[in-house]
């Protein structure tokens, strides 16, 4: 096969390999979107006053989950909540579920002490004034504290979701159904077709990893214009 | 700012609502089949990326002679047997030889098919169309690497570790065929793997060639779970009328071309 | 109690090991503008945030019109003292006088919370369930002032002064926006209403930051340091608006060093060393007659 009709055969999958892109970035958003929730409420708790014995437990039960899921690698989780916890979710008909819930799993322990860092580095005193007019201690890092923290801490979480876009490259490592068919993401589709045209085998991972490099550079972009109204909105 | 969060929220959102709209439950027969598409032709990804394949056509049959909703499930090779002897309608169907270690994990069906090892190393390393082991073997020895390639769980891998046997020479033990044969010449000295597999290897590389094995013929045969003997025996049936009228050979050749 | 909007009772505070406040007792009249002054680490601004519980007294009671922030302190109150355990063990061994051995107990610290009786535990949390106010309500009538402005840096000029009362309920965004642009008129700063904070001089947001407390109606306003960080050019202009205050009739507690300040405002100085008040008066009393050593050697290295 020369290279042209290597060419030839990836324009041919061309639509394969952009729906395979599309489900590695819904699962990768969909885990963005849970691992940040996540992280603000475990990094709430982390940084919260603890003076409230129920505090104190879910301090406690946040520092074990952090320190858990960091501890041990995505995929060993990803196989491990796909297997038992999620089992249900990997019956149904499209269990995207599994992969967005198990890597938002993950990233939220990042993403908690992203942000926890983050609002540690705002000045102590903006929590001082907020409660000196009234405010309770949850108004005041509701409406003051986080905001200014996640200004801070955009080029460290875009980072993060950089990494767990790549990361979901191991996903085919479960079955992914949507409507009922198997579907794979970027990388499994794009080894899955190399062995089905050797020839070719080399060629489609070179590809798939351009369109990760282009998903990348995309976000590189977004974040800096994010970084740049937010500039805008203090002056 | 504000306005780009709610935005992709309501996507995620509605990504996910879209993804729960096919929660329903039917009370059909369902065959479970699990297979490793990276083995053309018995199963690969097509242009569609389906699950298609030797294998696929014959499970198909089978599941519309019987009854059956046939699902195909891609998976890790090595977990194969694992999920049929957790599923009573599970079906493994992935090229599989009959080999006593996985008879005492699952119930072999009737042969469907037969190959014969293959070994593929550099144009012209060997004379002739068969090549003895032990001279793949001294092969191997007289490389750099020291090695030869195999499919992890393979018979053509049980093959070599007993060809290797008090040599010097290693088996690296690669995912697929297909990419062990891309380190002949640097990992490995050749790679040994079924017949059409290695025939679908060599067929566009112009430096690598294919031989086969001075070696046993070969029984595919597909897997069912222990407990449903009767499923087994209703698809020996299917198998040998599908044999006698010339299907499988027919699937083949569509497959391998 | 005795009418006074603030008052701390026998203020302890400990910073770990470190004594900030060993015992400070004061009390603050409605209208009053009290001044502090001290060299750094005599506990005043330590003092000032107990006031409005920025700080948590280690002992000690604090009470704002009349109601307790703080947890009860046994120590403060002889009744609760009587009904322990400890005093009529004590009195039960044949001591005589009362007054002798409440004085004992209070500075050897003899009460253990727990293991006082059923009496004790139930004036104590009666007393507290008569008096005890949130110290979210209580700090929603007072207005703090810091050294270091403390804008909001996330919101307008604008934003910053509605929040807290549109948050609280106190007002609806139309009576707040109309409160707060009328207080930006009084310093001339309407135009700054949607600028952010960044933007602004020291001066400005000083000034900015006390009508932003303004905006909450408070009964008293507390000034930590408020010109310490401000170059002298634009230290006038924030003295020049806590003088309108005081003018207005607005009860202010100044923590300063701008003695003249205190000498054209203040109707009390307080001066602070080793965690105690050791002057209080008139700023003619305290300047011109300092009865302490330590009060004389502070006054006249400023004066």
């Amino acid at each position: 096969m020369t290279f042209a009709d290597k060419l030839a055969k990836l324009w041919e999958l061309r639509g394969l390999f952009a729906e395979s892109l599309g489900l590695s970035l819904l699962i990768a958003f969909g885990a963005v979107v849970l691992g940040f929730i996540i992280g603000v409420i475990l990094a709430v708790i982390r940084i919260a006053p603890k003076t409230n014995p129920v505090i104190k437990v879910l301090d406690k039960i946040a520092v074990t989950y952090i320190t858990v899921i960091r501890g041990t690698p995505t995929l060993v989780q990803l196989l491990i909540l796909y297997n038992s916890i999620l089992i249900s979710f990997k019956r149904m008909p499209t269990n995207l579920l599994v992969p967005i819930i198990a890597f938002g799993i993950n990233s939220g322990a990042y993403m908690a002490e992203i942000i926890r860092s983050g609002i540690s580095a705002v000045d102590s005193g903006q929590l001082e004034a907020g409660r000196s007019l009234g405010l309770s201690w949850i108004t005041t890092m509701k409406k003051i504290i986080i905001p200014q923290a996640i200004k801070t801490t955009v080029p460290t979480i875009f980072n993060e979701i950089i990494i767990l876009v790549k990361e979901t490259s191991v996903v085919s490592y479960i079955v992914l159904k949507v409507n009922s068919e198997q579907k794979w993401d970027l990388l499994g589709m794009a080894e899955k077709q190399g062995l089905a045209t050797p020839a070719c085998y080399l060629v489609f991972l070179f590809f798939a990893a351009i369109l990760y490099l282009a998903v990348v550079m995309l976000l590189t972009a977004l974040q800096h214009l994010i970084e740049k109204r937010l500039k805008k909105n203090e002056r | 700012m504000k306005k780009i969060i709610v935005l992709i929220l309501a996507s995620v959102m509605i990504a996910c609502c879209v993804a729960f709209a096919g929660c329903g439950k039917t009370e059909e027969k369902v065959l479970n089949v699990y297979t490793n598409a990276g083995f053309a032709p018995y199963e690969y990804l097509d242009s569609n990326g389906k699950v298609v394949g030797v294998d696929i056509d014959v499970v198909n049959y089978i599941g519309e002679k019987l009854g059956y909703k046939v699902v195909i499930n891609d998976i890790d090779f090595n977990a194969i047997l694992n999920e049929v002897a957790k599923d009573k309608f599970a079906v493994g169907a992935a090229g599989m030889s009959k080999k006593a270690e996985r008879d005492e994990l699952a119930l072999a069906s009737a042969v469907y098919a037969t190959s014969i090892q293959y070994i593929i190393a550099p144009t012209g390393t060997f004379t002739g169309d068969k090549v003895a082991l032990a001279d793949a073997v001294a092969y191997a020895a007289g490389t750099a690497s020291k090695s030869i390639g195999v499919q992890e769980g393979t018979t053509g891998a049980d093959l070599v570790s007993g060809g290797i046997e008090g040599t010097d020479v290693k088996a690296t033990e690669y995912k697929n065929a297909i990419v062990a044969s891309q380190d002949i010449g640097s990992t490995v000295a050749a790679v040994v793997i079924d017949k059409m597999p290695a025939e679908a290897i060599c067929k566009d590389k112009d430096n690598l060639q294919c031989w086969s094995l001075d070696a046993e013929m070969e029984s595919y045969v597909m897997y069912f779970n222990k407990d449903n003997a009767d499923l087994v025996n209703q698809v020996n049936t299917i198998l040998d009328q599908m044999i006698k009228d010339g299907l499988i050979d027919q699937y083949t050749v569509k497959h391998s071309s | 109690m005795s009418g006074d909007l603030i008052e701390i009772r026998g203020l302890y505070k400990y910073f770990g090991k470190l004594e900030v406040l060993k015992g400070v007792s004061c009390g603050i009249k409605k209208g009053e503008k009290i001044v502090v002054l001290g060299a750094s680490g005599s506990g005043k601004s330590t003092m000032l945030r107990c006031m409005n519980l920025l700080e948590k007294p280690t002992y000690g009671e604090v009470w704002f019109e009349g109601n307790l922030l703080t947890p009860v302190d046994p120590y403060l109150h002889e009744d609760i003292i009587k009904s322990s355990r400890t005093f009529k063990k004590l009195i039960s061994q044949g001591n005589a006088d009362e007054g002798d051995m409440i004085a004992k107990i209070k500075k050897d610290d003899l009460l253990h919370e727990k293991n006082e009786g059923a009496e004790y535990s139930r004036l104590m949390k009666e007393f507290y369930k008569a008096h005890f106010l949130d110290e979210n309500l209580a700090r929603a009538r007072m207005g703090m002032v810091f050294q270091h402005f403390n804008l909001f840096n996330n919101l307008t000029v604008l934003q910053n002064m509605t929040l807290a009362p549109v948050q609280l309920k106190l007002k609806t965004k139309e009576e707040a926006t109309a409160h707060a642009m009328e207080l930006l008129g009084k310093i001339g700063l309407t135009d700054k209403a949607d600028c952010y904070p960044s933007t602004l001089s020291g001066g400005q947001k000083q000034r900015i930051a006390i009508v932003r407390s303004l905006c909450m109606d408070p009964q008293v306003m507390l000034f930590d340091e408020p010109t310490s960080a401000l170059d002298p050019e634009m230290v006038g202009e924030v003295l020049d608006l806590m003088k309108r205050l005081a003018d207005a009739g607005m009860t202010m507690i100044v923590v300063t060093h701008e003695i003249g300040f205190a000498r054209e405002v203040a109707d009390r100085v307080l001066f602070m060393a080793d965690g105690v008040i050791a002057e209080s008066g008139t700023p003619d009393e305290v300047f011109n007659n300092p009865q302490t050593e330590r009060a004389k050697q502070f006054l006249s290295s400023v004066l």
